[in-house]
């Protein structure tokens, strides 16, 4: 799968958890860019993109995701 | 790669800078330290000028309450000086006897061994600081107080404002014009005052219903700690070594408070060991016979200490002591004394 | 060792001169020796073997992370040295909390006493330190440290060693052991940071005690607004000895080259509770998020609650289910760290986790209240919520500074109390006296100072920067001036560190 097409599901996961249809997001965007996205809905956020990709993500990296880049990463890394 | 020079000026900038702000703490300490109404200040202060000393009284408060310098000289030519502080402890007293040797020389030391000092396991905070803002020699400041307090009592010898400070308009005012360096008359605090040469007698009495009660229990076992034994066994040592004759004294404290304490008697034989061991003598007026020191109530300010009435007394046997050489004036048992000469304060 | 003293200060200059003098690879030898030293001077050095015993125990698993293969032997490993660094804190320091619990339902029955035991150094904080390193290694997002000593001078570097704040190893682990030389602006910037910690405790803190103290004794004999006030100066006196200590701690940091994270940010201009708790103490709930409640909050059993909750209750009602009950937790375990009483649990833990959860709850209706008042976000907006904030906190730490669980109720009734009973003006007039115009004339000032470096970094500028906009020689006088602020209170007879021996 190649960076693009991991952002096109990417941003149905931020759309549907964050029940917002015009949330585009790319490498650096990070928490503080959308509104709702705090610590609480981060796990959220974490176990639907799992979801999407078939893919697990460990405590340590759930806790240091410093923005979307770094998230998308480790997806292309898994699957 | 060059190394960096030690001397780089951004390092010797810094090393600026932190002397500055060494100096301006220098220069608070200077308006706002305590030493106004220091008794030690006095003693030491004086005892510097005071030249080679013929007798040195050195010990605690039952040092400072009990001679008066100003009357042994009267009565014997000598001169004399009382180096007594506030709690002075063994450790102390091993470095405030250089001090005064440094000085021109001490030919006598009567060393106080008031049983109540003896007993403590180590150096209290108060007694050390009082001593080493006034000591003159740096070394022995900095290791003097910095065995007892660590690195801030060494910072304490630099800086004596961290712990005795007054931060006030009348301190500071004191300290711009040195008014209170030029006489002690500002050490009078109402029932006691610095009556010059280290002598600071209690001008009250004890209460009509006072009781006279143990200040500390004698342990049987272990009448002196081995704190005290450590920096005795220096104070030996240092006298030996120079020439110094060293006599173990201890001030009548009142009869009432001893036997309620305790074991009196096996301390004295304690003191009596060392005195034997070492070569020395062993003044114990609590020991003196009958007729030569009459002391009742009205010559104590407290369970332990002489009242100016006091001193003045013991300072008169003093003055016969040792101007007579005469000391065969004591019993040899705590209770002989009590049989033959008790004082007034029993019940 | 006291932190703010200049025995302290001494300590801290000898030991930056043999650093640097030091070559790199033996640089961190000092910092053992250093951590040595101070733990000595401040604890028992025997209890060192709690502290000795959990490194290694975590180095030994963490060994084990590198060589195994097997996921299910690590796991085992990991849960093994959990269980000894975890163990060692709920025993050293819950035993009495279980203990009393047993006791007060039992009655007479239990013959358990209350143990005494002597805790290690701050064990706290390196015990969180210490769990996150180990967890952050069984995760693959640290690098591991292979030298024990030098795990051990990590987890017990001294100026933590008192109050945290608490590290982790990701962070600042790789530059703890680089190379530091001698840096100007980081050394004269780490000792401008102690000495405004030194006139935040000293100046500020220790002299607003006897006050605090004076209202605090005698609650039954003055008004309740009194006692508020009382504790509204509890908080001021509590934070700036916190931050206090933490300003020394971290600009013995910088100091030494390293940049340790801030364990504070200005609370007391928070809106809310939520930024209140992301201001204050920050490194302790970001552990307890990182290491507690996340992983809840993902675990297998809280994504099933979460998919039927919003199969029954729809999907914004549904979400929030698992949420306040994953926060219940994390503010249990608040409250828990904070003290081996229930008191801590309640008031540093149910109480905060009371006022976000009922904020989160009722946010839409007091959005549409605040609506329909017109009310917009300007300064009067503010201003109630930063008051209605600190009351809050105000009320949680009446259960920190509280005896215990009776006697905090029984203070916060004393609160309410409003007739009757005489104000406290007279002790308010003691202490100013006791004070005097050059007391005052030092802690005044010194406030201000306090809320002028706070608002600046509330806007998240660094207060320090400030000063170079000042001419040399003003900013000599400042430092003369708060040289004066710091010798003029160091006599002060104050309390010690409010966070140490946790």
């Amino acid at each position: 799968m190649s960076r693009e097409e991991v952002y096109e599901q990417l941003n149905q996961v931020f759309r549907q958890v964050f029940d917002d249809e015009d949330i585009v997001v790319s490498d650096s965007t990070t928490a503080d860019d959308i509104e709702d996205w705090d610590s609480l809905e981060h796990i959220n956020l974490v176990v639907a993109v799992e979801k999407q990709f078939n893919i697990k993500f460990n405590m340590g990296e759930v806790n240091s995701f410093q923005n979307v880049g770094e998230m998308v990463d480790l997806i292309l890394q898994r699957i | 790669m060059k190394k960096p020079a030690l001397f780089s000026s951004e390092k010797f900038i810094f090393a600026l800078k932190c002397l500055a702000v060494a100096g301006i703490c220098c220069v608070i300490n200077f308006f706002f330290k305590g030493d106004v109404e220091s008794l030690t200040r006095a003693t030491l202060s004086e005892l510097y000028a005071d030249g080679h000393q013929d007798v040195l009284f050195i010990g605690a408060s039952h040092t400072y309450r009990s001679y008066d310098p100003a009357a042994i000289e009267a009565a014997t030519g000598l001169n004399v000086y009382n180096a007594g502080s506030a709690l002075q402890q063994m450790q102390g007293t091993y470095y405030l006897l250089q001090e005064a040797v440094d000085t021109e020389g001490v030919d006598n030391v009567v060393l106080d061994m008031t049983y109540t000092m003896q007993l403590l396991e180590e150096t209290g905070e108060r007694q050390t600081v009082i001593l080493t803002d006034y000591m003159k020699n740096p070394l022995r400041r900095v290791i003097y107080a910095g065995s007892v307090l660590g690195a801030e009592g060494v910072t304490g010898t630099i800086w004596p404002c961290t712990h005795n400070g007054v931060f006030n308009q009348e301190n500071l005012r004191h300290h711009l014009t040195g008014d209170y360096k030029r006489d002690y008359s500002t050490i009078e605090f109402g029932e006691e005052g610095y009556h010059g040469q280290g002598y600071v007698p209690d001008y009250l009495t004890v209460p009509e219903d006072f009781t006279f009660t143990r200040a500390t229990e004698i342990d049987p076992n272990y009448p002196i700690s081995d704190f005290t034994m450590k920096y005795l066994k220096k104070v030996i040592a240092y006298c030996r070594k120079h020439d110094i004759r060293l006599i173990l004294a201890d001030p009548p404290m009142p009869d009432g408070t001893l036997v309620t304490a305790g074991h009196f008697q096996e301390y004295i034989d304690r003191v009596r060991k060392i005195a034997e061991e070492n070569g020395l003598e062993y003044w114990e007026f609590n020991l003196v016979r009958d007729g030569l020191l009459d002391l009742d109530r009205n010559d104590f300010y407290d369970e332990t200490h002489l009242n100016i009435n006091g001193a003045e007394k013991f300072s008169a046997l003093i003055s016969d002591i040792l101007a007579s050489g005469n000391t065969d004036i004591f019993y040899d048992t705590y209770a002989e004394k009590l049989e033959k000469n008790p004082d007034g304060t029993l019940e | 060792m006291e932190l703010a003293t200049f025995g302290y200060l001494l300590f801290l200059a000898v030991s930056l001169f043999l650093y640097f003098c030091l070559p790199a690879k033996f640089q961190w030898i000092v910092l053992l020796a250093d951590n040595l030293i101070f733990y000595c001077l401040n604890t028992e050095p025997v209890t060192l073997i709690y502290l000795g015993g959990s490194v290694l125990a975590v180095y030994f698993a963490t060994l084990f992370f590198q060589k195994s293969t097997d996921p299910s032997r690590k796991k085992i490993v990991l849960l093994l040295a959990l269980l000894l660094c975890a163990g060692l804190l709920f025993v050293l320091k819950y035993s009495n909390l279980f203990i009393n619990t047993v006791c007060y339902f039992m009655g007479e029955d239990a013959s358990l006493q209350p143990v005494n035991w002597l805790l290690p150094l701050a064990i706290s904080f390196y015990s969180l330190t210490l769990i996150s390193y180990l967890l952050d290694c069984y995760w693959g997002i640290a690098a591991f440290q292979n030298n024990p000593l030098k795990l051990f001078s990590f987890i017990s570097f001294f100026p933590l060693m008192v109050s945290g704040p608490i590290q982790r190893y990701t962070k600042v682990g790789e530059e703890f052991f680089q190379e530091h030389r001698f840096d100007y602006a980081r050394v004269t910037g780490g000792m401008k940071r102690i000495a405004w910690g030194m006139v935040k405790k000293l100046a500020i803190s220790n002299r607003i005690s006897p006050l605090v103290a004076s209202i605090w004794n005698d609650p039954a004999s003055y008004h309740g607004l009194w006692i508020w006030a009382g504790i509204l100066l509890y908080l001021l006196q509590l934070y700036t000895d916190f931050s206090g200590c933490m300003d020394i701690a971290l600009g013995t940091a910088e100091c030494f080259g390293l940049t340790l994270e801030e364990n504070f940010e200005a609370p007391f201009l928070s809106k809310t509770t939520q930024e209140f708790w992301q201001r204050w103490h920050i490194t302790l709930g970001r552990w307890l998020r990182d290491y507690i409640m996340n992983p809840l909050l993902k675990s297998a059993g809280m994504q099933k609650l979460m998919t039927r909750c919003v199969a029954r209750f729809g999907k914004k009602t549904g979400k929030k289910i698992p949420m306040l009950l994953s926060m219940l937790v994390l503010w249990l375990c608040m409250g828990l760290w904070h003290g081996d009483s229930w008191k801590y649990i309640l008031g540093e833990g149910l109480w905060f986790w009371l006022v976000i959860a009922l904020g989160q709850i009722f946010e839409p209706a007091l959005k549409k209240c605040k609506a329909s008042l017109h009310i917009k976000d300007q300064v009067p907006f503010r201003f109630f919520q930063v008051i209605r904030t600190n009351l809050i906190f105000a009320f949680g730490m009446i259960f920190f500074k509280a005896a215990s669980l009776p006697d905090a109720f029984s203070r916060i009734g004393a609160m309410f109390r409003l007739s009757g009973n005489a104000a406290a003006s007279p002790i308010v007039k003691a202490w100013t006296d006791q004070m005097g115009i050059s007391g005052l004339a030092v802690f005044f000032p010194a406030l201000v100072l306090l809320v002028v470096t706070d608002i600046q970094i509330y806007r998240k500028k660094n207060p320090f920067e400030l000063l170079k906009k000042l001419h040399p020689a003003l900013r000599w006088v400042l430092y003369a001036v708060l040289i004066y602020f710091i010798m003029s209170s160091y006599v002060i007879e104050g309390e010690g560190f409010a966070y140490a021996r946790f």
